[in-house]
């Protein structure tokens, strides 16, 4: 990670009597995704749209590498690209490549660039073969990749991904998490918001949490683990075998009897031991066991709590 | 020169993909000029010159009407659906001026229409072997007209950014614009005068009929002048208007909203 193309300085945003962003500080580097997540209405969509210029707002600044965004100014949106959540990004009464064409020629292309940089990205996303076809007849996947390539177009150095995973399925989720991975470079911060935990945990490398339009957590996703002094074990137990006497296991953190699923906090690997061996005391069949660290959905539960 | 290029080239691309909409367009276009020959043909002979002037008040009050219909119908009815299917703020993203692709917008469509319009306007002259008036002025005026309807669309279309569904305000306005077009407004009445004084719209198309009947000569200059100067300060009130709902929607975050 290097340069910081993006940052805001308090950024504040009111609507009326509710406040949308309170001092909103955020830095976003170069060759990083940056995951914002939050409930919905924290003041994800709103960071966004300030930050594209498409809501105005009332107090702070933003800055796009070193040079701070004055208002009306649209300069600056030649380094930004943004698919935007629950949009049609896109017409759909055209075809890929007269989207891209006309969104090119929008931004200032020439048609040399446009075709050139087409060709690259419907290669990278696989839709080569789709190119002349009509986007009302694309699946939702295709079209929301088709919107990315739209917004990559011109090579923005910031690509703003609001809820790219909305509406998608396992393939076309997956297909976007390896989409983010390649497009990512030296050059380039993208930053994306989702409700989907395992995909912003899988794609991003920095965290941001908002609620209610605060920052309640700031870091890079890898050191999230570090955030406990314990891991979970997941132990599921056969569907014969008896319930465990729960007194028995101080720590014991969740369970299900109905499924047989029961969750243990660990600090050491003697833990594990011990705790199988207590399992056998009691007779009970263990189905499989599963440890996991740490993870953003513990800390996204663990901050909400802290929040209310 | 580069964005309209681009414009054209989506529209062409809309009229392939929707070439039976396109062909029904013209079909309904076709249909206006062949009543308008049916019309013609049975009222009036070829030799007399009230034929020549009260033929080309009907064909130029027909080229006004569509004209001013394109230009209210592009600018607000184009922006709504463009924020009902959601791209208005894509548009927004690309750093072009909203106000300023609207306009090759309405260029582009109005030349689109005009390919259709005009031949078929100058095949009813040749078959009916009545002359139209049309001068130089007669085009001026025309101008004028429509920079102070590109003024009042503006208008129109910064009210739709602002508060969404403008209702039938669109309708009452072709209503206002239109009127003249189709019947003659005098200046006798104060209320008349003031609308011919105040209105660019009313004003010019009194003077277009008059330059139709070859009173060019008679034509009142001061009054062409107020024409040009309310066409332009129409223009600009409307582009003031459309950049102040612009900011006022972004300032309350509802710009795509609808």
């Amino acid at each position: 990670m290097g340069e910081i193309l993006l940052s805001t300085i308090n950024l504040g945003k009111t609507f009326g009597e509710v406040i949308a962003l309170e001092d909103i500080n955020i830095q976003a580097k170069s060759n990083s995704v940056l995951g914002l997540i939050g409930s919905n209405g924290a003041g994800k969509t709103t960071f966004i749209k300030c930050c594209c210029g498409l809501t105005i707002p009332s107090s702070g600044s933003i800055m796009i590498g070193k040079e701070k965004i004055s208002q009306g100014s649209l300069e600056y949106l030649k380094d930004i690209g943004a698919v935007l959540e629950g949009n049609r990004n896109i017409y759909h009464n055209l075809t890929i490549l007269e989207n891209l064409h006309y969104f090119g020629g929008l931004r200032g292309l020439s048609k040399k660039v446009i075709d050139a940089r087409s060709e690259y990205l419907l290669e990278l996303f696989d839709l080569k073969t789709k190119a002349h076809t009509q986007c009302g007849s694309l699946s939702r996947g295709m079209q929301q990749k088709v919107s990315i390539i739209c917004a990559l177009l011109h090579q923005p150095k910031i690509l703003f991904l609001d809820e790219p995973t909305l509406g998608l399925d396992y393939d076309a989720s997956l297909a976007m998490k390896q989409a983010i991975r390649e497009i990512v470079s030296d050059d380039t911060v993208i930053i994306v918001t989702s409700h989907d935990l395992r995909f912003i945990s899988d794609v991003c490398t920095e965290l941001v949490v908002i609620q209610r339009g605060k920052i309640i957590y700031q870091g890079d996703v890898a050191s999230i683990r570090k955030l406990s002094d314990h891991s979970n074990l997941v132990i599921k137990i056969t569907p014969n075998s008896k319930n465990p006497e729960i007194s028995q296991f101080i720590n014991l953190s969740t369970f299900d009897k109905d499924s047989g699923v029961y969750q243990f906090k660990i600090t050491s690997s003697k833990d594990i031991y011990d705790l199988i061996e207590k399992m056998q005391v009691q007779n009970i069949e263990i189905e499989n066991i599963t440890q996991r660290d740490y993870a953003l959905e513990d800390l996204y539960i663990y901050l909400n709590k802290q929040d209310l | 020169m580069k964005l309209f290029i681009t414009e054209a080239k989506r529209s062409i691309a809309a009229i392939k993909h929707y070439w039976l909409a396109s062909l029904t367009d013209l079909i309904v276009y076709l249909a206006g000029f062949i009543f308008l020959y049916v019309f013609i043909k049975g009222n009036f002979s070829s030799d007399s010159a009230v034929a020549s002037e009260t033929v080309s008040q009907l064909v130029i009050g027909y080229l006004i009407w569509f004209f001013i219909s394109i230009s209210l119908s592009y600018f607000a009815n184009g922006l709504y659906t463009e924020m009902v299917t959601g791209t208005f703020e894509q548009i927004n993203l690309t750093g072009t001026r909203v106000f300023w692709l609207m306009f090759v917008r309405f260029l582009v469509n109005s030349i689109r229409f005009a390919i259709i319009i005009l031949p078929l306007a100058l095949a009813i002259s040749v078959i009916t072997r009545i002359p139209y008036n049309f001068n130089t002025l007669t085009l001026i005026l025309f101008l004028l007209l429509e920079i102070g309807t590109i003024g009042i669309a503006y208008l129109l279309a910064g009210l739709t950014i602002r508060f969404k569904n403008t209702g039938q305000l669109a309708f009452v306005l072709s209503i206002l614009l239109l009127g003249p077009s189709l019947m003659n407004i005098g200046v006798n009445t104060l209320i008349e005068k003031a609308a011919a004084t105040f209105i660019p719209l009313i004003g010019a198309q009194t003077l277009i009929k008059q330059t139709l009947s070859g009173a060019s000569s008679s034509i009142n200059w001061t009054q062409v002048a107020i024409i040009a100067v309310n066409s332009i300060v129409y223009l600009i009130l409307g582009l003031v208007v459309f950049e102040i709902c612009l900011r006022n929607s972004k300032k309350l975050g509802i710009l795509n909203r609808y």
